[in-house]
């Protein structure tokens, strides 16, 4: 039907034109006059208009073979059968054409009241239009979803992030009835996990309720960290237990010198439509959480990779502490990404610090202590400090064997030297400590990448390591193994980092911008 | 024990989400760090609830697996170079937009 | 082949790692040094490295990924990197890519702020890591040391807006950090199920 039609169309404006240009006339309003075009002008569309009478009238003597060529090459396979001819008797194709030239005359005969009639209408009717309408609202429509969904809103971001990953995180359940839990029980309950897990509920709540009071959040924040802390030490990771406490005393230290330099309580919100629709995310999450930790301890563990690992330590890693063989000889090229990250972090607090300008009335003048060092606590940090360096070397050197390692000895060191800084003020303390954080950083990441340098002397991959045994004189027989180099320079590293992150940030100044020496932290 | 466990880390998750929609900086810090807590929590026991029984060659008896402890280990280091980080951005955006908003705004209400 | 050349190609894979990652310390070793310093040890060690990845692009035109074990570890146990034709095209793009924004940012933007080269250097040793890895937890562990670099170079410069934005930037992917780990997570506790 559609071909007929435009069939039609076709036979019509060919009618027009041949009609118009040989038959009907002079052409009038011309604003030069043609002439004929000179003989062999005309040659060329001569021998195109022979083609065209001979290929119409005999298509079979004369294109057939090309037409078969060109086919099969297209269709990379032989053509379907076929015939050219000219008349093939009377059947739809010659019915359609008749009927298309019978339309297309009909049109022409009639064009004059055509034209002033639907030629107005047709102006109107513009495809562009259309089109343009198509193209802006789809422009409009894609403003609208980037505005929604990159918004200068922070909280809006955070809720469609938490929306996207609880729910991909119970997908899987989804629908319900497929078995949440996997059967597996593990230990029984007893009455002092019971009560450990209460108080730790508590704090959480404590947490929640005293956040405005922005000090006082930090006290069950504290509680919360060391019950974690316990919960490790139950479930048999001493070496996580260390590294928890340590992180958590840093921490502590870490938000109350940042909270003296922030507003001390926070304003109150009086949204409760958005207080409600943050508790029931945080309550969706929760649930997630709890469900998907329910879902794995009820099932059995593969263990086989984790008995490998154990057999391997002391034979091929030399160190009974598993954990720490994975650390820093096993998984030790993760470590020096660690690492890395954690330099990364100091070099990014410190250039945040640098040139930072805070409000002039910043740390009000009556939250100076005068007594700013009490001399107990000087004397005391003072005498402590070689104590607590010999205790951060000996966790060091035992940690290949037993629980401890770079990382515990390296918080135990900065935790040190910064309460040096704490009872004795910057001033006095950076008069004797003369170790530049970024060296000491610069110095760790050398000495790992240089320990995994070494293997390739004797033809090993990256990170190889050896171990032995050597008699020393007085001591006897000490084993040694090159991941203590390694761990070595992730000892320096948490140092270097750990220290330079928090003394920056206890150099800051109010209105004098960047960090000056001065002889008391303020409080 | 296993469901105490679980309690546990969903309260700590939904304390830390909370937390973190709040409209000011330091309690969405806060709320990273009880997050942090929570996940280091839920990777320490993909290797399952074993009791006094530390990773350590040479014992008797199925031992603790060795490698989520390792991960977390680095994990706890890293999650406190990373509140560090946010903590002294929260001061420098307080410090440039004189206010602790999380979108730099000054308005007085919690939105 | 010579015995250093032998061992040029047997370290390959592991080269375009460890060149930005030596490249920082050298330029953190070198902060107080004058500018013009560190930037022609930044450029060189840049020019270094898209030497090494086209050399490693060579290699891996046979058609078989080469693989290099860590540590000497085999694969459970230890990490390994694997270097085939799509990682040795994406660490020429990255060298490429870096090269161009270097030479723009000698023009004074380097200047805006400290450390400038090393957080270069080490979002290149991010990037390059996490390209060549074959390790799941390993590729973890690389995106955060991109991820740190980008957002130390994203505030770079400071500013109200870059400080509002990066806020956001890194308060959202800290958020997205455990709801990442939590997939992970399962993939490696359920190996029981």
């Amino acid at each position: 039907m559609l071909v007929t039609l435009a069939g039609a169309f076709a036979v019509a404006y060919s009618i027009r034109f041949i009609h118009d240009v040989f038959f009907n006339g002079e052409p009038v309003d011309l604003p030069r006059t043609p002439h004929e075009p000179p003989r062999w002008m005309l040659l060329p569309v001569a021998v195109l208009v022979v083609l065209c009478i001979v290929i119409g009238v005999l298509p079979n003597w004369s294109v057939a073979p090309l037409l078969q060529t060109a086919a099969g090459a297209a269709l990379q396979s032989p053509p379907p059968a076929y015939s050219l001819a000219l008349w093939h008797g009377v059947n739809a194709a010659l019915l359609m054409s008749l009927a298309a030239m019978a339309l297309g005359a009909a049109i022409y005969l009639g064009r004059k009241p055509l034209f002033r009639h639907v030629g107005p209408r047709l102006e109107r009717a513009d495809a562009g239009i259309v089109y343009d309408a198509l193209i802006d609202g789809l422009t409009r429509l894609a403003g609208a979803v980037a505005r929604w969904l990159d918004t200068a809103s922070l909280q809006r971001q955070l809720v469609l992030v938490l929306l996207a990953a609880g729910g991909l995180g119970m997908a899987p359940w989804w629908p319900p009835g497929a078995g949440l839990s996997g059967g597996v029980t593990g230990p029984g309950l007893d009455a002092v996990s019971l009560v450990v897990g209460l108080v730790l509920l508590a704090a959480v709540a404590a947490v929640l309720a005293l956040q405005r009071q922005r000090y006082m959040a930090l006290l069950p924040l504290g509680v919360v960290g060391l019950i974690v802390s316990l919960v490790f030490v139950k479930f048999s990771a001493p070496d996580l237990a260390l590294t928890q406490l340590m992180v958590e005393v840093v921490s502590i230290l870490l938000l109350l010198l940042a909270l003296s330099f922030l507003p001390q309580t926070s304003r109150a919100e009086t949204c409760p439509r958005r207080l409600g629709r943050d508790a029931a995310l945080a309550l969706g999450c929760g649930v997630a959480a709890s469900a998907l930790a329910w879902a794995v301890l009820t099932r059995a563990p593969d263990t086989a990779l984790a008995q490998q690992m154990m057999q391997r330590s002391v034979s091929e890693g030399g160190g009974a502490n598993v954990v720490n063989v994975i650390l820093v000889d096993f998984r030790g090229y993760d470590t020096l990404g660690e690492i890395t990250v954690l330099a990364l972090a100091a070099l990014g607090v410190f250039a945040l610090l640098h040139g930072l300008r805070l409000p002039p009335g910043a740390v009000p003048a009556d939250r100076r202590d005068a007594d700013a060092h009490p001399p107990i606590l000087a004397t005391l940090m003072r005498l402590m400090l070689p104590l607590m360096l010999l205790v951060a070397v000996f966790i060091f050197l035992r940690g290949h064997n037993a629980p401890g390692g770079g990382f515990i000895a390296g918080l135990i060191t900065a935790i040190a030297l910064l309460g040096q800084y704490l009872a004795n003020g910057l001033r006095w303390t950076d008069q004797r400590l003369r170790l530049d954080a970024r060296s000491a950083i610069a110095a760790g990441l050398a000495v790992a990448g240089l320990t995994g340098l070494a293997s390739w002397i004797f033809g090993r991959p990256f990170l190889t390591s050896a171990f032995g045994h050597c008699s020393l004189p007085l001591i006897g027989e000490v084993e040694w193994a090159s991941a203590m180099a390694f761990d070595l320079g992730v000892y320096l590293v948490v140092v270097g980092a750990t220290l330079l992150m928090l003394r920056q940030l206890g150099g800051l100044r109010p209105a004098g911008g960047g960090t000056e020496e001065a002889d008391a932290w303020p409080r | 024990m296993a469901a105490l466990i679980a309690v546990l880390i969903g309260a700590l998750t939904a304390g830390g989400v909370w937390l973190l929609l709040r409209a000011q900086t330091y309690p969405v810090v806060l709320g990273l760090t009880l997050l942090s807590y929570a996940v280091n929590l839920f990777l320490f026991v993909m290797g399952r609830l074993v009791i006094c029984a530390p990773p350590i060659a040479g014992r008797s008896g199925t031992t603790a697996d060795p490698l989520p402890q390792a991960l977390v280990l680095t994990a706890i280091v890293i999650g406190f170079a990373m509140t560090a980080f946010v903590i002294v951005l929260a001061l420098r955006a307080h410090a440039e937009w004189g206010s602790d908003h999380v979108d730099g705004r000054g308005d007085g209400d919690g939105r | 082949m010579s015995p250093l050349q032998a061992a040029l190609a047997a370290h390959l894979p592991i080269a375009p790692v460890l060149l930005p990652l030596a490249a920082g310390i050298v330029l953190l070793a070198l902060r107080r040094a004058p500018l013009a310093l560190q930037r022609a040890v930044s450029v060189l060690a840049l020019l270094l490295l898209l030497a090494l990845d086209v050399a490693l692009w060579l290699q891996v035109q046979g058609g078989a990924p080469v693989v290099y074990a860590l540590g000497n570890w085999p694969v459970p146990v230890g990490i390994v990197l694997v270097a085939d034709r799509l990682a040795a095209w994406m660490l020429l793009v990255t060298a490429l890519v870096a090269l161009g924004a270097l030479l723009y940012a000698l023009h004074g933007e380097d200047a805006h702020g400290p450390h400038f080269h090393v957080l270069f250097q080490w979002q290149l040793f991010g990037l390059d890591g996490a390209f060549l890895t074959g390790d799941l937890f390993n590729l973890f562990v690389f995106f955060e040391v991109l991820l740190l670099a980008s957002y130390g170079l994203l505030l770079h410069g400071g500013g109200r807006l870059r400080t509002r934005a990066g806020l956001h930037t890194s308060c959202s992917i800290c958020s997205a950090r455990p709801c990442s780990c939590s997939p992970w997570a399962r993939c490696t506790g359920w190996r029981g199920r």
